[in-house]
């Protein structure tokens, strides 16, 4: 058999004098031979994809059924297909974008004629795909993989809600099924856990995880406007292209657009982004199009470019394992690559609030049940929505957590959601010591950039990789540094780009579903539509975040906002139809400091103030209200418009803040209906939430 | 083996059930009777069916001869481990649990009542303990009085009183009525059920009993299975054999499952058979005509010394046999019971005494009836009965010959004849004549 498998990977790779690389042999006997399970961690790069395209081809060969891979990547790569093709092994993928193909795909696979089907790890949450697609043909899958399996362990360092899923079927599957569970990163820990989900008989293959030609460096640099100097500067000096990673998807598209005002070439790349546009955006890094993709952890599991010359950190990341996933996709085959991580004053930050918020709390939790608990049938998200006060994200957070549970408290049907009979209570335990786990991971990252020692060795360490050892090439073995120098002068325009970096405010264009305003339903009319407004910033930025947050504190807006105001409206927004008045949202709690705020800046913009909206109740602060539902029906009656002072041309609306937009939608639609001109929403701060990715 | 399944019920679930299957793909997973076929084959090796998983077990499936059983057949079905993976997440992400005969939980009373006929897989929600409690079963039709459903209500409440389950078929009417009066006093109920598990598991009607443990559901059939006269039929036998005695609250005459059923159970002579006697219907009467005793009269105290074998002449058929001795069934190390089934495909009374003579066409006949309650295919009669198609035709042809059913043309079809003292099959109990609508 290994001669044919050799034959299978000469063809496979295209090269008659190929040999397996260690590790590679061994692991596709155990699968084939043995019907093992087996748990690979090696590098990227080391060939997992050609062990389970033999190993499924073997199988086959011996009559099994197809090979079932699940991996959270979007489809496999090209180069991936190639070897598969070369070999006879027919690779298949189906999700959500060919649903048109699953009549094709399923008569094919019946039929014995696909090899390996790819799907993702959320395919298998989906009822009707389960039930039309995967499980009338479940029956003929002869070898399973689970790419990526880190992630089935509530140690792993990115562990997702969907790989629970995952366990809880590897856990009933009976032992006559192979198994194959690959990962690039898995210290001990992980490993431990994983082989106490897919049992005792779980073989384990492990290689060296060192990354021979990457030259590791840690800078601090605590401002944001210094490390953009610093990167502006160092990156056309960096080798080939690369990638640069954010903790959050709003600094990632503000370091793209500094970074292209610098006349770099690079990109964001983030979860918000569509997946052609993703795929389209990793083949253009791929064929060095672009100088660097900024990008979230939304650029990570198996993206594989062996000739990556850097990869840079603009934040701390959250783990070792993180940095190292990362880090560690560049310099492959390549000479030299770096793999910088610069850290800043706000990494503690932002860790701080993806820690907090990576579980839903109790009270979002029993919220959510106690509707469901009331209802007598299926509920759906909107009703959810309605009963409950909170967030669509959150709702969402809650259901999923729920639904991922084992047994679950909440099952999804269709496109409702049912309490089901199972007795739950928030696993309290688990979420702490998961938590404290993060705050470990934090702890070792800071260790990481105090140490005076091997930075590669450090890493390798903490992977228990035996293999570790002093890498001679990092910035601490060599004493050849980058360094943290950065052109002053850069870093005070990256200040003021900061500061000019405004929020666009999309129309809404639907009242939510369900409820309704003024007896109006659906879409919103076009004439009764607010224009796309702006934000002076955003209410967590270091730019004029704070000025606006002392300026609600003192009931005073500085004249500072003022002016950036009028250089916005002027400048960089320039809405047309030009605005030729402006009016303000009232407040009752604060009763002047919007018009106060609102007549200087009309009267720096040289148009007429015009005091129009009375606030002819109380309403609870638009923040507090957590949904559509509820913030509409917060503002059903809370303004009127005086008609006679309504002018019948464009207006400038301003308010302090804006989060949901229902208050600017509804306003607009008054105003409009009192024969306004167009509508231009204008709010010194953007509150609405960044979760990350 | 980690939590979850045991590896001998992961090879019966290979084996047995439909893992989401569609049936047209390829291999059907086996009948119970094929099953006891395999299962004693197995044991004549000293295999258990986890050793199917093995390469041992594989290597001896290969090429033997097994009657009625396609060796390669099984190994495909055994190779569908990814999709018994997928079903084992989807029924524990629903709170559903399975047990087959090998496992701990697994009922005794099924081994010993019912023999080679005791399920091999169950698949259940809620407390699996109520399984071996015992209780009073408690059945009746689902159209009855609001004096029948109130005296089933009195009934179950004085059972939670004095700690004694209610076991029973969870179809409208009597049967959760019952339930749902065990429970609310307290009490603890098991439903016996012949379709759609999945789905009640999580209906908010059963929803705070299975919560609060005092509640389990159960049912031999694939927990997304539809409703078929035969399989409603086929479950009445589990309700009785949980039970220590029976309460039939009202059964119309000669005519629905809650008929057949204590007929049945009368026959077999296990348990005592009570019927409620002021004010019930014709079919409670005619029940103590076949040796049925009279529920007592209120106040129901020391229910438990309802809990006494039937007098011997009850029984009809079966009078010298008594109650019937359980089947010597050496269990453990291999669990699996004896297939020692010679009889024909005919859908017998299980572990009911055999006798070399018996017309089975007399127990099939309201089998077919019920299910042509309203015109069906012979092809229907054949899938929703499980029979080769020869054996629907000749008792088809049967049935039309004695005049208990009508051929229909055009196209051809069936229907069961409805007519005076001959008809056995009223409207009155619809759970014989047509599939429940609104599943519990």
């Amino acid at each position: 058999m290994k001669e044919r498998a050799l034959q299978l990977l000469r063809t496979a790779v295209g090269s008659p004098g190929a040999q397996f690389h260690p590790g590679q042999w061994e692991a596709i006997e155990e699968l084939v031979k043995r019907r093992g399970r087996l748990l690979v961690v090696q590098r990227t790069g080391w060939g997992k994809s050609i062990v389970y395209f033999i190993a499924a081809k073997l199988l086959r060969e011996q009559g099994s059924g197809c090979a079932l891979l699940i991996s959270p990547l979007l489809a496999l790569m090209r180069n991936q297909i190639e070897a598969a093709e070369r070999i006879g092994v027919r690779a298949e993928t189906i999700n959500s974008t060919n649903t048109d193909d699953w009549p094709k795909l399923e008569t094919a696979l019946l039929a014995g004629k696909i090899d390996v089907l790819l799907i993702s790890p959320e395919r298998l949450g989906n009822e009707e795909f389960m039930t039309r697609c995967l499980l009338p043909v479940a029956a003929r899958i002869g070898l399973l993989v689970v790419d990526e399996a880190h992630c089935i362990s509530d140690w792993g360092h990115d562990f997702r809600p969907d790989y629970r899923r995952i366990v809880r079927i590897l856990r009933s599957l009976p032992r006559n099924l192979p198994v194959l569970a690959t990962t690039a990163t898995a210290n001990d820990r992980v490993v431990a856990d994983i082989k106490v989900q897919l049992g005792p008989t779980l073989e384990t293959l492990r290689g060296p995880l060192v990354r021979e030609s990457l030259h590791l460096e840690n800078i601090r640099i605590p401002s944001q406007s210094a490390r953009m100097a610093w990167l502006a500067e160092r990156l056309p000096q960096m080798p080939g292209s690369g990638i640069v990673y954010t903790l959050t998807v709003r600094d990632a598209e503000h370091l793209t657009a500094w970074l292209q005002l610098r006349g770099i070439n690079a990109r964001a790349y983030h979860a918000d982004r569509e997946d052609p546009e993703r795929r389209e955006l990793e083949g253009m890094l791929l064929r060095n199009e672009v100088k660097a993709l900024v990008a979230t952890v939304a650029l990570g599991m198996g993206f594989d470019k062996p000739d990556l010359g850097f990869v840079i950190h603009f934040q701390r990341p959250a783990s070792v394992v993180h940095y190292y996933q990362q880090v560690g996709r560049a310099g492959r085959a390549i000479g030299s690559a770096h793999g910088v991580l610069l850290s800043g004053a706000e990494d503690d930050e932002i860790a701080d609030y993806f820690i907090r918020t990576a579980f839903p709390t109790v009270d979002e939790v029993q919220a959510v049940l106690r509707a469901l608990e009331a209802a007598r049938t299926l509920v759906n998200r909107n009703a959810l929505q309605r009963a409950l006060n909170v967030r669509p994200s959150k709702l969402d957070k809650s259901l999923k957590f729920l639904s991922l549970e084992s047994p679950a408290p909440v099952q999804r049907d269709g496109s409702g959601f049912v309490r089901t009979a199972v007795r739950w209570e928030m696993p309290v335990e688990r979420i702490e010591k998961i938590t404290l786990l993060r705050r470990q991971e934090q702890a070792r990252m800071n260790a990481y950039l105090a140490t005076p020692g091997c930075l590669m060795q450090f890493l390798s360490e903490e992977l228990n990789d035996p293999d570790a050892a002093r890498c001679g090439k990092c910035a601490n073995c060599t004493g050849k540094r980058l360094g943290a120098a950065y052109s002053r002068d850069l870093a005070e325009e990256a200040a003021r780009f900061l500061e000019s970096l405004n929020q666009p405010i999309e129309p809404r264009k639907m009242w939510p579903a369900g409820a309704s305003f003024e007896d109006q339903h659906g879409r919103i009319a076009d004439a009764r539509r607010a224009q796309e407004g702006r934000a002076l910033c955003h209410w967590g930025d270091d730019s004029f975040g704070d000025v606006v947050r002392d300026g609600k504190r003192d009931g005073h807006f500085a004249d500072r906002l003022v002016g950036a105001s009028v250089e916005l409206i002027r400048g960089r927004w320039r809405p047309r139809p030009k605005p030729e008045w402006v009016t303000c949202v009232p407040s009752r709690r604060h009763a002047k400091l919007m018009p106060d705020f609102a007549r200087r800046l009309a009267a720096t913009l040289g148009l007429p103030f015009v005091e129009c909206i009375e606030k002819t109740q109380d309403t609870e602060p638009q923040k507090t209200r957590q949904n559509s539902f509820q913030q509409v029906e917060n503002l059903e009656n809370a303004f009127t418009v005086d008609a006679k002072a309504v002018r019948a041309y464009p207006v400038l609306l301003v308010d302090d803040m804006v989060d949901s937009r229902w208050t600017f939608t509804v306003l607009a639609w008054k105003l409009l209906e009192a024969g306004s001109g167009p509508v231009f929403p204008f709010a010194l701060a953007d509150s609405s939430a960044d979760d990350g990715e | 083996m980690h939590d979850g399944l045991s590896a001998d019920t992961q090879a019966v679930l290979l084996l047995c059930a439909r893992l989401g299957q569609v049936e047209s793909n390829g291999t059907k997973p086996l009948t119970p009777k094929q099953y006891g076929v395999l299962a004693r084959w197995l044991r004549e090796r000293s295999m258990r069916p986890a050793d199917l998983l093995e390469t041992r077990g594989r290597t001896e499936l290969t090429g033997s001869q097994i009657p009625g059983v396609d060796p390669e057949a099984v190994a495909a079905l055994l190779d569908r481990g990814a999709a018994l993976g997928m079903m084992a997440e989807r029924w524990a992400n629903r709170g559903l649990w399975v047990l087959s005969r090998g496992d701990e939980g697994y009922p005794a009373r099924f081994k010993t009542y019912l023999g080679h006929g005791a399920p091999p897989l169950l698949f259940g929600a809620g407390n699996p303990e109520l399984l071996q409690s015992g209780g009073l079963a408690m059945v009746g039709a689902r159209e009855v009085s609001e004096e029948d459903i109130e005296y089933a209500r009195r009934v179950a409440s004085a059972c939670a009183a004095q700690g004694i389950a209610v076991i029973s078929g969870g179809a409208r009417g009597v049967d959760l009525e019952s339930m749902a009066a065990a429970f609310d006093a307290n009490g603890s109920a098991l439903g016996v059920l012949p379709d759609s598990l999945s789905r009640s598991a999580v209906s908010a009607r059963y929803r705070e009993g299975l919560m609060a443990g005092r509640l389990a559901l159960v049912s031999p059939y694939d927990p997304e299975a539809r409703w078929f006269a035969y399989t409603a039929m086929e479950r009445n036998k589990l309700i009785y054999a949980l039970s220590d005695a029976a309460l039939v609250v009202a059964a119309a005459a000669e005519s629905g499952g809650t008929w057949a059923g204590a007929v049945e159970a009368l026959e077999y002579g296990r348990v005592t058979v009570y019927v409620k006697t002021s004010g019930a219907p014709e079919g409670n009467r005619k029940l103590l005509a076949r040796g049925a005793q009279p529920f007592p009269d209120q106040p129901w105290e020391g229910l438990r010394s309802l809990f006494v074998p039937p007098p011997r002449e009850a029984s009809l058929f079966g009078s010298a046999l008594g109650p019937a001795p359980p089947p010597s069934e050496p269990e453990p190390p291999s669990a699996v019971p004896v297939a020692g089934c010679a009889s024909p495909e005919a859908p017998r009374a299980a572990g009911t005494p055999r006798t070399n003579t018996e017309d089975v066409f007399a127990r099939v006949l309201p089998v077919l009836l019920a299910a042509l309650s309203t015109p069906r295919t012979d092809t229907d009669i054949e899938e929703s009965l499980r029979l080769v198609p020869a054996q629907a035709k000749a008792w088809l042809k049967r049935a039309c010959d004695e005049g208990r059913v009508r051929k229909l043309k055009r196209p051809a079809r069936y229907v069961a004849v409805q007519e005076g003292p001959l008809s056995l099959f009223s409207n009155s109990d619809g759970r014989m004549g047509e599939p429940q609508g609104d599943t519990p």
